[in-house]
């Protein structure tokens, strides 16, 4: 019988399975759930138990397999190295939280349907293999995986025209940037003649004066899909809109399921051609890019009152700031890790932020103003401290996971860039960082509001954000273990 | 006639161009959606004939494999557009204007 694997081994084919476990569990898990959600239709709870069990379960298997060394299974197509480890323990606990931590926000908006649960872990898998591809093809079908139930998983408040609107808009430019990927992956693919990344990469160098500029164009046509799935600008104009209109654990899951997952194949795809390939046409698109998204995202940030959108924008200033460790990393890879880095420390920050943002209930349902947070710090002093949390690492304040992140990333960037650009990324940190302070300071300093929102804790609620502070908090405080680990995975 | 891969190839980037005019000028949501997926089918065509180019199975493969995708796709999207003419009672692009700064 011929083996399922077929590869240049690096590790014993015995172990395959168990590197393999992580996703085996969860796609296992999803189908389950699936099931379960179909044949018990009237009741949420089986399929709510078997998603918390299936995401538990993966989590261990992350954890299990850590020791394993790299390998590419399935001829190359897909990863399963430290790297990939790193990034679906970031997703796989991300998603947990925000399952526990939103569970209330479901039941009290009347969407708590049992096939939330099967759509948001088949998102989750589609992010898992995107995280690892290694292939043109997985990379596309893994794209539409992780993108088709969360199109479907902004439309879950159906009855709301804005959820409904944010959806649309979502799907229809999300399914543009999916054409886009495929045609530009049939460039890569014609010019190379191979699907396999790392076959790409090796015959790079031998591409002719005739089929360079083929490539370049699929590399890029590629990479302009891979921004617009973590809003970077040019293609940032439908994130405020969708996070607006989508339910707040449905944001969150956007925040950083999606962002991780798509950064982790947009570093790999950056990293594909060499720095100066074509007088250097990609290293200039990218560093623009990157500065744009910061530039921008900072200072729109500033004027929004609506917490979603400020997240949305906050987003995108970050997602600046990654752009810049790739665009570092490009010409020196080993300070790649500064974005694993600050990948992780965005994540924990944004699970908690929009766990707390689903404790509060608005009368019209418009989503979290600025205004409803005005006089929190008499009423409920606790949940004033955990955003302190969250914002402060966000905004990257020392003694936070945030800061990490972002002190690696400048220092990277320093060494390469006059200090001119160093700077101008300096002015965006600091403006930024005005609009995180804002929040916080209405709440502990504004006098309540009759319209305000309340704010009620659950004890789910409590125990995810928790969790997610202490992890902010801790790693921040003593980043001798987490940051390091961290820093030294090569991609 | 002698087969030329460029022929397959214009007659690719010809629909994909097609299909992305048609996303940006159109108003109806169903009529973005049927660009959406002429788009995806131009992707399919340049691969089929860069697989014929490369005397290899790759593209085809991936061929394959875009068509299931391109179906579940419109799947989810005409759910979408039910869904909002449920609510909206439109499916005109240029009426979503509930969301914006």
């Amino acid at each position: 019988m011929q083996p399922l694997f077929q590869l240049a081994d690096t590790i014993p084919s015995s172990l395959h399975w168990q590197a393999l476990s992580p996703l085996t569990l969860l796609a296992v898990g999803t189908l389950l759930t699936m099931v379960l959600s179909v044949v018990r239709i009237q009741t949420r709870r089986p399929a709510q138990i078997a998603a918390m069990t299936t995401l538990v379960f993966a989590l261990i298997a992350v954890f299990g397999s850590a020791s394993i060394p790299s390998a590419d299974l399935f001829r190359g197509a897909l990863e399963v190295s430290p790297l990939t480890r790193t990034a679906w323990a970031i997703m796989i606990s991300s998603v947990l939280a925000l399952m526990v931590g939103c569970s209330r926000y479901l039941t009290r908006e009347r969407i708590h349907l049992s096939d939330y649960y099967h759509l948001l872990l088949l998102a989750l898998l589609g992010a898992c293999v995107l995280a690892s591809a290694r292939d043109l093809l997985v990379l596309f079908v893994s794209l539409e995986l992780l993108s088709l139930p969360i199109y479907t998983l902004v439309a879950f408040r159906r009855n709301d025209p804005r959820c409904n609107e944010a959806s649309i808009k979502y799907f229809v430019l999300g399914g543009v940037g999916g054409a886009i990927l495929l045609f530009g992956s049939s460039f890569v693919y014609g010019a190379t003649g191979t699907i396999r990344l790392a076959e790409i990469a090796a015959r790079i160098p031998g591409l002719g004066p005739e089929m360079s500029p083929l490539f370049l164009m699929g590399w890029l046509l590629v990479l302009a899909a891979l921004l617009f799935k973590v809003a970077s600008v040019p293609f940032q104009m439908w994130k405020p809109d969708v996070y607006e209109g989508a339910p707040v654990p449905v944001a969150g899951v956007m925040a950083t399921l999606v962002t991780t997952a798509s950064f982790f194949a947009l570093a790999r795809w950056c990293l594909l051609i060499p720095a100066g390939f074509m007088n250097g046409v990609a290293d200039h698109l990218l560093f623009a890019s990157a500065m744009l998204s910061m530039v921008l995202g900072s200072f729109v940030v500033i004027g929004q009152t609506n917490l979603k959108r400020l997240f949305a924008y906050s987003s995108i200033a970050n997602t600046g700031t990654m752009m810049l460790a790739i665009s570092a990393a490009r010409s020196d890879a080993s300070v790649i890790g500064a974005l694993w880095v600050y990948l992780a420390a965005y994540a924990i920050a944004n699970v908690g932020a929009f766990i707390l943002l689903s404790l509060s209930q608005t009368e019209a349902d418009q989503g979290v103003e600025l205004v409803d947070l005005a006089g929190l710090w008499s009423k409920k002093p606790w949940i004033v401290m955990f955003w302190s949390i969250f914002l402060l690492s966000m905004a990257g304040f020392p003694f936070t996971f945030g800061f990490w992140g972002k002190w690696l990333v400048l220092k990277s960037f320093a060494a390469q860039a006059g200090l001119g650009w160093v700077l101008v990324v300096l002015g965006c940190s600091v403006v930024s960082g005005f609009a995180y302070l804002r929040p916080i300071a209405v709440m502990t300093m504004r006098a309540p509001d009759e319209t305000s929102a309340k704010w009620q804790w659950s004890v789910a609620g409590l125990v995810a954000s928790t969790v997610a502070a202490l992890a902010t908090l801790g790693f921040g405080i003593y980043p001798k273990h987490m940051v390091e680990l961290l820093k030294r995975i090569s991609l | 006639m002698q087969f030329h891969p460029w022929m397959l190839l214009s007659v690719g980037t010809a629909m994909f161009f097609i299909g992305l005019i048609g996303v940006v000028v159109r108003r109806n949501l169903l009529v973005i959606l049927m660009c959406i997926e002429l788009m995806l089918n131009a992707g399919n065509i340049c691969f089929v004939a860069f697989s014929r180019m490369h005397q290899n199975l790759n593209g085809d493969l991936v061929a394959v494999f875009v068509m299931t995708v391109a179906a579940a796709e419109s799947a989810v999207g005409l759910g979408l557009i039910i869904a909002l003419y449920r609510t909206l009672k439109t499916v005109e692009s240029e009426k979503l204007q509930l969301l914006r700064d």
